[in-house]
């Protein structure tokens, strides 16, 4: 049976199976460089090279030639729709498989007669498991000439790397559909800002959003969206469309417009900037970095993705007897959108003017070089939900001024023979959801007991969202102090002490927090 | 005084002197803290500079 319609223009959905080949993809994508416009398809060559190594291993490709895009369509309905030029309100759709075309076709033909046999609950289960197993994600392709990517979702790289471990927390699931198939890839949507609707700032805090929709409610902010919200009060520059770029203060308006808060820290010094960072991206909220470069006065917006931590783990010391479990942090997997998804950025020391500051040297690859491109981080804007008033900084300041003096003294006075040397103290300070903390203590790295998770899920009331500092040192098997993060650091709710552990130290030592910081000891 | 209340003085003795050394010790860690403390609180401390940085970097 075919559609019919009295139009003869009636869409028709088109879908190719293609050999992956990373030098044609613009061509399978029918795509031409236009005049006027350089380095085109630059974000399209870091896809098609991206998606071809090893950890992901891309040999197919399946391109539905008609495609609508929410993002896209409400792009065109605000501007590219009221150009002299007819632009399409559909793009083009490509996925990106890890198996060859011809048992990409025979697998997916098999996925939909099996499920014919065994039902939607096996259908969706066998899709899941094909998912994982093949699917390395998609990339919308916008009928824009000059900026074609549009939202893109890829699988990151995989965990395991010869000079570190990589993360990926502020990645999610997404589930779409494709010939009838619902397919399902963890990634963080990227694309392109097109200096219509969209400048770097604006592509920045779209996928940084799209994390914060992981766990909240939030207005809808298409590039167009945001756009339109940051110059709905504040226009310094003048007019909103094109996009000229956006102000640090009309990035934070559009974030509060959407519901949520942006959290801003003007970050001058490294060790600082490097706990900020680590405590977002370990808490899985894609954090919003704006950088410079130090003899340019042009500023750049990117956006976390996840980090490469330093294995094994070893103890950094901001002072002596004080530890991060930051120092691990050796680079960043950030979203440019001059260039791709998870762009890898090391994290660097470097001395500017005098000050210890945090660099980030972004490393881009090509078939032919590898290009070190070294920026300085600005400011770091966290969107977080509107009722968590404590902030990262209130947590860093609360383990510095309150909790790790607090152990020390108690070392000192209750475990005098372990003065020397001074043992070091390690914190981590995060936000989590309740459950998600819940999770942390049942499955890992640090579990608690049995009956010590019983009394934590029964009887102590957690806010939506808990602010968690831990503490580690050699002579405690670790102590999380748990707040309230809908109050403040005048008016502190300390919501309990955990023990991560059954030493007789351990206890006496999370004792002695819970009649300092006067809050329930949680135990078993 | 009898005994008892011997011990319960010397008890109460010895438990104010850890206090002090607690409290001394919690007051040396908190100068030793403060300087990284003073660097977290000035990243909250914004100006109307900070707001209008214009972010602009093209393609």
């Amino acid at each position: 049976m075919s559609i019919s319609s009295d139009d003869a223009d009636f869409p028709k959905q088109k879908i190719d199976y293609l050999a992956y080949d990373a030098a044609s993809l613009p061509n399978s994508l029918g795509l031409k460089k236009p005049p006027f416009a350089e380095n085109v398809f630059g974000q399209l060559e870091y896809i098609a090279q991206y998606v071809s190594h090893p950890d992901l291993n891309c040999q197919s490709i399946a391109i539905e030639r008609r495609h609508i895009d929410r993002d896209y369509m409400e792009d065109h309905g605000i501007f590219y729709s009221k150009c002299l030029r007819w632009y399409p309100n559909f793009c083009q759709r490509v996925h990106f498989f890890a198996l060859p075309v011809s048992e990409l076709q025979q697998t997916l033909a098999r996925l939909i007669a099996d499920g014919r046999k065994e039902g939607l609950p096996q259908f969706r289960s066998k899709s899941e498991g094909f998912s994982n197993e093949y699917y390395l994600g998609f990339s919308v392709i916008k009928p824009l000439p000059g900026c074609p990517v549009g939202r893109s979702v890829l699988r990151p790289l995989g965990e395991k790397a010869a000079d570190g471990d990589r993360h990926f927390q502020c990645t999610r699931t997404y589930t779409i559909h494709f010939a009838g198939i619902p397919l399902v890839v963890r990634g963080l949507a990227f694309q392109q800002q097109d200096a219509g609707v969209s400048a770097c700032a604006t592509t920045a805090l779209w996928s940084a959003l799209q994390k914060t929709r992981d766990f909240e409610e939030i207005g809808i902010s298409t590039p167009a969206r945001i756009t339109t919200l940051a110059a709905q009060y504040d226009l310094p520059f003048g007019r909103s469309m094109p996009s000229e770029g956006l102000s640090i203060g009309q990035v934070c308006l559009a974030v509060q417009a959407l519901g949520v808060s942006p959290n801003l820290f003007s970050i001058e010094d490294f060790n600082l900037g490097r706990d900020l960072i680590f405590a977002a991206t370990d808490s899985g909220i894609a954090s919003v970095l704006i950088i410079q470069k130090e003899d340019d006065i042009n500023y750049h917006a990117v956006t976390v993705a996840g980090m490469k931590l330093r294995h094994p783990r070893e103890i950094t010391e901001l002072a002596q007897g004080i530890g991060t479990v930051a120092g691990d942090l050796r680079a960043l997997y950030i979203h440019d959108d001059r260039k791709g998804p998870y762009v890898r950025a090391d994290v660097v020391e470097k001395n500017v003017q005098g000050q210890n500051r945090l660099g980030l040297n972004l490393e881009f690859k090509s078939l032919s070089a590898t290009e070190i491109e070294p920026w300085i981080l600005s400011h770091i804007l966290i969107p977080m939900h509107g009722k968590v008033r404590l902030s990262f900084t209130d947590l860093r300041e609360l383990a510095l001024r309150m909790i790790i003096p607090t152990l020390h003294a108690f070392r000192q006075t209750e475990l005098p023979n372990s003065s020397s040397p001074t043992p070091s103290i390690t914190f981590a300070s995060n936000i989590w959801l309740a459950h998600q903390y819940l999770e942390r203590v049942l499955f890992g790295p640090q579990v608690i007991a049995e009956k010590q998770f019983d009394t934590l899920r029964e009887k102590v009331l957690c806010s939506r969202y808990v602010g968690v500092v831990r503490v580690n040192a050699p002579f405690i098997d670790g102590i999380d102090v748990l707040f309230d993060t809908t109050s403040t650091l005048k008016n502190l709710v300390c919501l309990g002490i955990v023990p991560l552990g059954g030493s007789q130290t351990t206890r006496e030592a999370a004792e002695c927090f819970s009649k300092r910081f006067e809050c329930p000891l949680i135990t078993g | 005084m009898t005994d008892k209340e011997n011990e319960a003085e010397k008890a109460a003795a010895s438990g104010e002197a850890d206090r002090d050394k607690f409290e001394t010790a919690l007051r040396q860690w908190q100068s030793v803290t403060a300087p990284l403390t003073e660097a977290t609180r000035k990243a909250e401390r914004l100006t109307e500079k900070d707001f209008a940085i214009r972010i602009n970097t093209r393609t």
